[in-house]
C-alpha cells in the first residue's frame, strides 16, 4: 500500500504552528484595538475642531454686535449656528457611546458643548426679544450615571428619545412653532451650568424647563405636547 | 425593563480565541498544502461493507449500486446488509439485488438500533477491513482507491467528505454550505492527526474491533465514540477531501432538530466519557481539536443566551419607548458610522469576517464546491443561531439525562 503521508503535519512542526498562531493572534488583536482607538481619538479631534469653529463663530458674532451695536441681529442667519450645535451634540453622543460616559475627554468636550449651548440659548433669547420671533426652548437635564441619587439614568435616556421625536416633529419646514432643545448633564460641574441648575431649581432628573417652567420626572410625548400647545 | 451587560473581557476572550483558532487553521493549511498529493492505492485488500438498514427501501438500492460501481476489484468487495427490523420492503429490495450481485449477504434481526446492527454485521465479517456505510449514503467511484492509500501502521480508520444529495430546499442548501465548510476543516484536523469524527462512511481495520470491541450500543453517536476510542488507543483517523459520499440530509426543521440534538447530546456525552483525552499525551486532539469543540459549544450557548437577552431587551425597550411617544427615525452620518467602526470589537469582527471569506475562497478551491456567497452570509447570520438553539436543547437533554433518538 503506497504511503502518502508527506502532507501530514508532524509534531515538531505543530508546536511551531501554535507559537506562530498565538503570536499572530496577539499581533492582530493588539493592532485591532490600536486602530480602533486611533480612529476614535482622531474623531475626538474632529469634535474639538467643530467646537473651536463654533467658539470662533460666537466670538466673531460678539465682536460684530459690539461694532454695529445690535443693529442687525434680526437679519442674522443663525441657522448655520444651530446646525453646527446639533452636529456637535450628535458627535458628543457618538463619542460618549464609543469611549464611555465616564471618559475624561468626553466629559471635557461635553462641558464645552454645554457652554456653547448656553451661548445659543442667550442668542435665541435676544432674537426672541428683539425680533419678535416665535419659538419654544426646552432645557433638558439628565444623568448618565448609574445609581445616581439625582435620578434614574434609564429614564433620562428615555426622555431623550421622546424629546428627539418632538424636536423632529416640530422643526420640519412649514410645521408648527419651532422647538429648540438643549440637553444638560446634571453632573457636569461648571459655574455657569450650576447657575442654570439653581436658576430652574433642578435637583432631580430627568427634568425639563419649557418656557421657563420646570417639570420634573419622565414625561410622555403627549404630556409635553400639551404644555407646548399652551 | 432590563439591560444586557456582557462583560467586556468575555467578548475579547472569545474574539481572541476565535482569532487564534482561525490563524492556526490557516497555518496548518499553508504548511500541509505544498506536500499534499492525491495518491491512489495499488494494493487492493478485501473489504466488507456493513450497511445497517432500517426502513431504507427508498435508498438501499442506490447505496448498494454505488458500492459495486466503485473503481475497485469487485471480487474484493463484499456487502453485509443488516436489516434492523425494517417494517417496509428493505429486505425484499436487498434480496432482489442479491440475485444480481452475488456478494451481498442479507442478515435480518429485530430492531435494536444502529450500533447493535453494526456489531451484528461486524461479528460475521472475515475481511481485514470493514467499511461502515449508512443505508442512505452513496460512494464516489474513486473513493476506495483513495481511502486504502491512506492506511498506514497507525491509521485505524479512514473517513471522507460527506455531501448532501438533496439541495433543493433552503434548509438543504444551507446544510450543503455547512457540510462543505466542515469537510475542509476536518481535513486540516486530519493533517495534524486530530480528526475526532468518523461519520456516514468510514473504513476500519477489523482488528480494532476484535481488540477493543464493537460500537457502543448505548451511545447516541456511536461513530463519534468509536473515533474517540481510536485516539484513546493512540491510533489515528485519516480523511479524504478530494472524494466523497453523498447522503440524504434532513429536509425540514423537525428532522434537523432531531438529528442535531442527537449529535449534540452524543458530543457532550462522549466528551465526558473520554475527558482523559483532553491531554497533551493525545497530541493535537487533546491540545487543539477537543478543546476547540468544547469552546465551540460554550460559544454557541453564549451566543444563544446573549442574542435572546439582547433581542428581548431591545423589544421591551422599543415597546416602552413607543408607548412614551417616541417615533423611530433613522439617520446615518459619516461621523457616527466611523465611530461605530472604530470599536475594536467591530474592527476585529470585520477582520474575522474577512478571514472567513478567505477560508471560503480556499474551501471552494479545494473542494470544487459551488457555494453561493449569499447562502454563506445567511449561514453565518442565521443558521448559526439555529445551531446555537440546537446546542441548547442538547445541553438541556444532557443535563436532564433524557437521551432521545
Amino acid at each position: 500500500m503506497k504511503k502518502r503521508i508527506k502532507g501530514e503535519k508532524k509534531n515538531r512542526g505543530v508546536a511551531v504552528s501554535y507559537i506562530a498562531a498565538f503570536s499572530t493572534a496577539i499581533l492582530v488583536f493588539v493592532l485591532g484595538i490600536w486602530l480602533g482607538n486611533y480612529i476614535a481619538s482622531s474623531k475626538s479631534l474632529e469634535l474639538q475642531r467643530t467646537q473651536e469653529k463654533l467658539i470662533s463663530r460666537f466670538f466673531g458674532l460678539e465682536l460684530r454686535n459690539e461694532m454695529v451695536k445690535y443693529q442687525d441681529i434680526c437679519a442674522l442667519s443663525w441657522g448655520d449656528i444651530w446646525k453646527d450645535k446639533v452636529e456637535m451634540g450628535q458627535k458628543v453622543i457618538n463619542l460618549e457611546t464609543r469611549l464611555g460616559k465616564e471618559n475624561p475627554d468626553v466629559l471635557q468636550e461635553k462641558e464645552v458643548y454645554e457652554l456653547i449651548e448656553i451661548k445659543v440659548i442667550l442668542l435665541l433669547r435676544e432674537i426672541r426679544e428683539r425680533c419678535k420671533e416665535n419659538f419654544t426652548t426646552i432645557l433638558y437635564f439628565y444623568t448618565n450615571k448609574k445609581n445616581d441619587p439625582k435620578g434614574d439614568w434609564r429614564e433620562s435616556e428615555n426622555q431623550g428619545y421622546v424629546l428627539d421625536s418632538i424636536g423632529a416633529a416640530h422643526n420640519m419646514k412649514g410645521k408648527s412653532t419651532p422647538v429648540y432643545i438643549f440637553a444638560f448633564d446634571i453632573n457636569i460641574e461648571n459655574p455657569v451650568i450650576n447657575y442654570l441648575k439653581n436658576l430652574y431649581n433642578i435637583t432631580r432628573v430627568p427634568a425639563l424647563v419649557i418656557n421657563e417652567h420646570t417639570y420634573t420626572g419622565l414625561m410622555t410625548k403627549n404630556e409635553i405636547e400639551k404644555i407646548l400647545e399652551k | 425593563m432590563f439591560e444586557v451587560q456582557i462583560p467586556i473581557w468575555l467578548i475579547y476572550s472569545i474574539i481572541f480565541i476565535s482569532l487564534f483558532i482561525s490563524i492556526f487553521y490557516l497555518i496548518i493549511f499553508i504548511q500541509t498544502r505544498k506536500t499534499q498529493e492525491i495518491v491512489t492505492t495499488k494494493k487492493f485488500p478485501y473489504v466488507t461493507f456493513i450497511i445497517p438498514a432500517f426502513n431504507a427501501e427508498q435508498f438501499i438500492e442506490k447505496t448498494i449500486n454505488s458500492v459495486f460501481n466503485v473503481d475497485y476489484p469487485k471480487n474484493k468487495i463484499k456487502i453485509i446488509v443488516v436489516n434492523d427490523g425494517s417494517t417496509d420492503n428493505t429486505a425484499k429490495v436487498v434480496r432482489e439485488l442479491a440475485k444480481r450481485y452475488r456478494r451481498i449477504n442479507l442478515l435480518n434481526k429485530k430492531n435494536e438500533g444502529k450500533a447493535k446492527a453494526l456489531n451484528y454485521g461486524i461479528a460475521r465479517c472475515k475481511t481485514e477491513f470493514v467499511a461502515v456505510l449508512d443505508a442512505d449514503t452513496m460512494l464516489q467511484p474513486d473513493l476506495l482507491k483513495k481511502a486504502f492509500a491512506l492506511f498506514d501502521k497507525k491509521t485505524m480508520a479512514v473517513t471522507c467528505r460527506i455531501m448532501p444529495i438533496n439541495k433543493n430546499k433552503f434548509i438543504e442548501k444551507i446544510q450543503f454550505v455547512e457540510y462543505t465548510l466542515t469537510s475542509f476543516f476536518r481535513k486540516l484536523l486530519s493533517n495534524i492527526e486530530a480528526l475526532p469524527i468518523a461519520p456516514a462512511f468510514t473504513i476500519y481495520r477489523r482488528n480494532f474491533f476484535l481488540r477493543y470491541g464493537g460500537f457502543d450500543t448505548g451511545n447516541l453517536t456511536e461513530d463519534f465514540e468509536m473515533a474517540l476510542r481510536v485516539y484513546s488507543k493512540h491510533y489515528k483517523i485519516r480523511y479524504i477531501l478530494d472524494s466523497y459520499v453523498s447522503t440524504i440530509v434532513p429536509n425540514n426543521f423537525k428532522q434537523l432538530l432531531r438529528q442535531r440534538v442527537r449529535w449534540g447530546y452524543g458530543t457532550l456525552y462522549n466528551l465526558k466519557k473520554y475527558k482523559q483525552l483532553f491531554s497533551k499525551s493525545y497530541g493535537e486532539l487533546g491540545l487543539f481539536a477537543l478543546p476547540m469543540i468544547a469552546f465551540g459549544i460554550v460559544v454557541l450557548l453564549l451566543l444563544f443566551f446573549i442574542s435572546l437577552l439582547s433581542f428581548s431587551s431591545s423589544l421591551f425597550r422599543t415597546i416602552y419607548l413607543l408607548r412614551l411617544g417616541w417615533v423611530p427615525s433613522f439617520s446615518v452620518n459619516t461621523f457616527r458610522f466611523i465611530i461605530f467602526l472604530s470599536d475594536p470589537r467591530i474592527i476585529l469582527g470585520l477582520l474575522g469576517f474577512g478571514l472567513s471569506l478567505f477560508f471560503l475562497f480556499l474551501i471552494k478551491k479545494e473542494t470544487q464546491a459551488r457555494i453561493n456567497i449569499f447562502l454563506y452570509v445567511l449561514y453565518i447570520l442565521i443558521y448559526i443561531f439555529l445551531l446555537a438553539f440546537f446546542q441548547l436543547i442538547s445541553l438541556i437533554r444532557f443535563l436532564t439525562k433524557k437521551p432521545s433518538w
